[in-house]
């Protein structure tokens, strides 16, 4: 069974997102839920996932600041992430995967993207 | 309609379809933003383009409205959850679809009620929904030096 880690300041986005991984194929994960990046970094310290999915605009910590922080330590830096944003640009998309994103996705999303996404971030090392 | 409010309006059809499963069509009346029965949510346009978004409806057509989109079992406010993830969507997707090879910043919701006062050059879409009538503005900042090129005011 796959542990995800959904992070976003919106509880309807979670929750969107929730029902959307049941469709998309995970509908046997464990699913934990944090509204911000610090929050996200507690919960990935407590336990680590096999996928985290994370919005980019957020408080407290953004998404980009959470993938930073994650892949600068060295006990969470082989953890994949998804990163998700309806302000996502091509430069901005580029830069998250440069940083370590495995995958990005654009809001709103359809169950296909949703999947594509899903495979090249669980893909991702 | 100008540049900024096409593609406010295709966001808008897109994410309302796939949020809430609510098919759109445009009117030409603007939303009667003095309405005391609005709710609403607004959002901060940072970068290319200043000003805020503004998304809204009489609290009567957000409900079912959220009630779709949450498919039940939310025991907070579902209203002001929707407002604010649909804004959210929107602005981003604006800034994104009008300067595609810049970088796209804004802001974090801000849910309010009542009647909203309205800046004298507002850019004003409504768009009717089966269950009522939603409303979006656009409001540019005086100073945006891009809010020219990329359609002016109205």
């Amino acid at each position: 069974m796959k542990d995800v880690l959904i992070v976003d300041d919106s509880a309807l986005a979670r929750m969107i997102m929730r029902r959307s991984l049941g469709a998309a194929g995970l509908a046997d994960a464990a699913i934990r839920e944090v509204a911000d990046g610090m929050a996200a970094l507690d919960a990935v310290r407590a336990q680590l996932p096999d996928l985290v999915i994370a919005d980019v605009n957020m408080p407290n910590l953004d998404g980009e600041g959470l993938l930073l922080s994650l892949r600068s330590d060295a006990r969470l830096s082989g953890v994949r992430v998804l990163m998700c944003s309806s302000a996502m640009s091509p430069a901005k998309a580029a830069r998250l995967l440069r940083l370590g994103a495995g995958a990005v996705l654009k809001k709103p999303f359809s169950p296909h993207e949703l999947r594509s996404a899903l495979a090249g971030a669980l893909a991702a090392a | 309609m100008n540049r900024i409010l096409t593609h406010a309006r295709a966001s808008l059809e897109e994410t309302l379809e796939q949020v809430a499963f609510a098919p759109v069509s445009v009117v030409d009346e603007p939303l009667d933003w003095a309405d005391p029965d609005l709710i609403w949510a607004e959002i901060a346009l940072v970068s290319p383009l200043e000003g805020t978004l503004v998304f809204g409806a009489p609290r009567a057509t957000v409900q079912p409205l959220a009630a779709d989109a949450w498919g039940g079992g939310h025991d907070a406010d579902p209203g002001a959850a929707f407002l604010s993830e649909v804004a959210n969507i929107i602005a981003g997707q604006l800034l994104a679809n009008l300067y595609p090879s810049r970088e796209p910043r804004i802001g974090l919701p801000v849910f309010g009620a009542g009647r909203r006062a309205l800046a004298s050059d507002a850019l004003a879409l409504c768009v009717d929904v089966d269950v009522g009538r939603v409303g979006l503005l656009v409001e540019l900042a005086a100073q945006a030096p891009e809010a020219a090129a990329a359609g002016g005011v109205a």
